[in-house]
């Protein structure tokens, strides 16, 4: 059978793993078997437009809001105390510069939003001499935040890396301080500095964690 | 008015307004289809719930490319519905009839400004035969596997994959045929 009449059964879950796995890798490979699967899909969720749509209750979004509430507000004092803590893992190593960190509000505010998640915890990137230069916070879900202590410097960028079975895989490239990206199948995850536009593989790693 | 495109960007940075949006957009439609498919009103609040939970987490995963906001809200939270109908193993035996104007159920007709999808949509699926419809709806909404499907409708396997692929294949051209006879 062809992969093309495996992709209704795809959509619908009705392939086993092998088989799906198969069909993952395919779709990599071909665009027009990618795009046919998307059309298919389009089709196959608008079954859904065919029901009449019913108001929820009110309740539903009073709970939503107050989830995501918990999920992004904590009460500032905790906030305040895990900025701390985030600035004596810097600080104990001393490296931290809070001054560069406020003139990046972007970066800030991202941080924040990384910092106020309960669920996420924290690893310090260290280099070969076991200095800290940056800290990993990552999720259950698989997303992970990458916080450099300084910016790449003005004629290099950052790459990110995941190794998996002993091999970089590039995550992509960064200039600022911080970068968002996903851990998940990896063993570990690093970064190196690199000329404008990456390498294909790490030519000066900056350091790494474990993340299995 | 925003797109749902833009909407979804606003969301992967956190606002929570962009969010509302798109619960005002999309709430009423994910909730008929998580009443659809659960039966229970209790838990396809719950599911509604954890799916604009997830779709706040998860909206920096959106890939235009791979399709639209509304597909990607209405995977959501179906994957989050097949998850609770395989723990409990036993589907809802019909899709069960709910008094929209029963204010004791909190529920009425979603204020629907254009009906036209709704309407193409039931007229694509009204267009197969009743035995594909049904084991297409089957699969969507309860997420029976060939096997059950087979053994439910005393059907062999083969004629089961058949008729379900046809059916996805045929709803396609049917949508789009739709498309081509409104002059788009």
């Amino acid at each position: 059978m062809e992969f093309r009449d495996l992709l209704p059964d795809y959509l619908l879950g009705q392939l086993d793993s092998e088989e799906a796995r198969r069909l993952e890798a395919q779709l990599e490979r071909s665009p027009e078997l990618q795009a046919e699967l998307n059309s298919l899909r389009a089709a196959l969720f608008r079954l859904p437009e065919q029901l009449a749509p019913i108001t929820p209750p009110p309740r539903v979004w009073s709970r939503i809001q107050k989830r995501l509430r918990g999920r992004r507000l904590l009460p500032w004092s905790q906030i305040a105390a895990v900025a701390a803590s985030l600035a004596l893992v810097f600080a104990g190593i001393g490296l931290y510069q809070l001054q560069s960190l406020r003139a990046l509000q972007a970066e800030q505010a991202k941080i924040a939003r990384w910092l106020a998640i309960p669920e996420g915890k924290w690893r310090a990137i260290k280099n070969a001499q076991g200095e800290g230069i940056g800290t990993m916070i990552w999720l259950e879900d698989g997303s992970c935040l990458i916080v450099m202590k300084d910016p790449a410097p003005r004629d290099r960028v950052y790459q990110a890396w995941g190794r998996k079975d002993g091999q970089p895989v590039s995550l992509g490239i960064f200039r600022g301080r911080v970068y968002e990206t996903r851990y998940e199948g990896f063993e570990r995850m690093g970064v190196s500095l690199e000329p404008p536009g990456g390498s294909p593989q790490p030519t000066q790693p900056l350091g790494s964690v474990p993340v299995s | 008015m925003e797109s749902d495109s833009d909407l979804i960007r606003q969301v992967a940075q956190g606002e929570e307004s962009a969010l509302e949006e798109l619960y005002r957009r999309y709430g009423g439609k994910v909730y008929a289809l998580l009443l659809r498919m659960l039966g229970g009103r209790e838990e396809a609040e719950e599911v509604l719930q954890d799916s604009f939970v997830q779709l706040y987490k998860e909206a920096r995963r959106y890939d235009p490319q791979r399709g639209s906001v509304s597909t990607f809200v209405f995977t959501i939270a179906r994957n989050l519905a097949l998850s609770r109908l395989r723990a409990r193993r036993v589907r809802p035996q019909k899709a069960l009839e709910h008094d929209l104007h029963d204010p004791e159920q909190e529920m009425g007709l979603w204020h629907e400004h254009d009906p036209t999808d709704r309407v193409l949509v039931e007229r694509a699926l009204a267009r197969l035969s009743p035995e594909d419809r049904r084991l297409l709806e089957e699969s969507f909404y309860w997420g029976y596997s060939h096997s059950e499907l087979s053994e439910r409708h005393q059907m062999p396997l083969g004629t089961v994959k058949t008729k379900l692929r046809r059916a996805l294949l045929q709803l396609r051209e049917f949508l789009e045929g739709k498309v081509r006879e409104g002059g788009e």
